[in-house]
């Protein structure tokens, strides 16, 4: 069991570092960033994910390469706040195909758990009009967490029927297993929180559009 | 799959004051197969009493049907309903009883009224014995420990030798380790007497043994689709012997 819970994490770390070309893009679309202050909003919304320092410079490059940013305006005589250099100051906006591709993102089903983390960023990123959408990905993703459950337990089932009951090794299994169960529990609940959430806020959207949304 | 209790869209609602309803079940669907166990895993407040209360037919749907053996349980009369409750259905609940009484007169308690005394307090004893509850049948319900009380009120549902059990969030009180033994144990005895199990919880460690796991959440029902049968494993026996 062990070994699934690094797989776990192993699996979560690599998402990160898969869907964060699209947080970016995201943040962008809210509003033209360059990377200093990028790094800043992603520590401010997406603290808990843990984004390192400079991975929004990087990230940037990347986009720009595949065409999904642009500067905002590369003749502009860019200003940079004091200890900021200047080429992390440069303004950068996404580019109809980067919106398209965001788009397609935010829309697009999480089948692979852990699911938290991508979701965490499109709930972050999603507008009121995505909010149907949301509430359906956290519908698939709460069967997925659990499926997962099921699997442990069906799992861990036949595991005990076979184990000793004596043998320290079984015992302690016993603990880990806990864990597990624990973590897809937990999971569940919380997306089960969000989605009567996004739910609650929906309907308060359908009523006055005009009402929580700035 | 023969169903011993289905659910076939059961919306259920309260009313709260004059202008408000509070939903409690939409539009839940489910199937459970004779000796089948399910468990429903939810936070507080998502309906999970609600679920089980309409399972033994106390609350009756506003839209769809509770069928339990084919028979639609809203069009019961009271005493159809009370029959079935004393003899094919248990209901257990966290809830203690009023009267402080020795925990084998409480587990007794629900056979009085269709058997002798000394039979009633036969079957009470066994049942007691089965879960390794037996030490304490002569204590008061009251001195019980946690623990000890969930096997006693487990002990007031099985002694009838329901075929169907609903149990509802009893292991909350329980710490680590402990809810999944009372599962297996429940896992144990469901298999021995081919009886279907339909049980509340809101730890996933007490759902370690039953076929599946749904989650409910804002009176909607998850349900995975059945797990593979066991196979050839062979259970553990029960740690109390039965008696004869």
């Amino acid at each position: 069991m062990v070994t699934t819970i690094v797989r776990l994490m192993g699996r979560t770390a690599t998402a990160s570092g898969q869907f964060g070309g699209e947080v970016i893009l995201g943040l962008l679309a809210e509003e033209p960033s360059g990377s200093y202050q990028l790094d800043r909003r992603l520590a401010e919304r997406f603290g808990s994910v843990g984004y390192a320092n400079g991975m929004a410079k990087q990230t940037l490059k990347r986009l720009r390469k595949t065409g999904l940013v642009r500067p905002v305006d590369a003749e502009a005589d860019v200003t940079s706040p004091p200890g900021v250099s200047r080429a992390e100051a440069v303004m950068f906006e996404p580019t109809s195909a980067g919106i398209k591709h965001f788009r397609r993102w935010m829309w697009a089903s999480i089948t692979a758990p852990p699911v938290r983390e991508e979701l965490h960023a499109k709930i972050a990123l999603c507008q009121p009009n995505d909010m149907p959408r949301m509430i359906t990905l956290v519908r698939e993703a709460v069967a997925v967490c659990a499926g997962r459950l099921q699997d442990l337990n069906v799992e861990t089932q036949a595991r005990r029927k076979r184990a000793d009951p004596e043998r320290w090794s079984s015992r302690m299994d016993v603990i880990v297993t806990g864990g597990d169960q624990a973590w897809w529990e937990s999971r569940i609940k919380w997306l089960q929180r969000v989605r009567i959430y996004l739910e609650q806020e929906w309907r308060t959207y359908q009523a006055d559009p005009h009402s929580r949304v700035a | 799959m023969d169903a011993l209790l289905s659910f076939q869209n059961v919306s259920l609602t309260f009313p709260r004051g004059h202008r408000h309803v509070v939903r409690a079940l939409a539009d839940v669907s489910l199937d459970l197969a004779r000796g089948e166990l399910m468990a429903v895993l939810a936070g507080r407040a998502q309906g999970k009493t609600t679920l089980l209360r309409a399972a033994a037919g106390f609350d009756k749907p506003v839209h769809g049907k509770v069928v339990y053996k084919g028979r639609d349980l809203s069009h019961l009369s009271d005493r159809q309903l009370s029959g079935l409750l004393t003899k094919q259905i248990a209901f257990v609940e966290s809830i203690g009883p009023d009267l402080d009484l020795p925990v084998i007169s409480h587990v007794a308690l629900p056979l009085l009224a269709v058997l002798s005394e000394n039979v009633a307090y036969e079957r009470a004893n066994t049942t007691l014995r089965r879960l390794g509850a037996d030490e304490y049948a002569d204590q008061q319900w009251s001195s019980l420990a946690d623990s000890e009380r969930v096997l006693a009120t487990l002990a007031q549902g099985l002694v009838r030798e329901p075929e169907l059990l609903l149990v509802d969030d009893l292991m909350a009180a329980l710490g680590m380790g402990a809810t999944e033994q009372i599962g297996r144990l429940l896992h144990t005895i469901a298999r021995e007497d081919e009886m279907s199990v339909l049980m509340s919880t809101s730890d996933a460690e007490a759902t370690t043994w039953f076929d599946r796991v749904a989650t409910l959440a804002g009176g909607e029902l998850y349900v995975p689709p059945p797990s593979e049968p066991d196979g050839n494993v062979i259970d553990f026996p029960s740690n109390q012997p039965r008696s004869a």
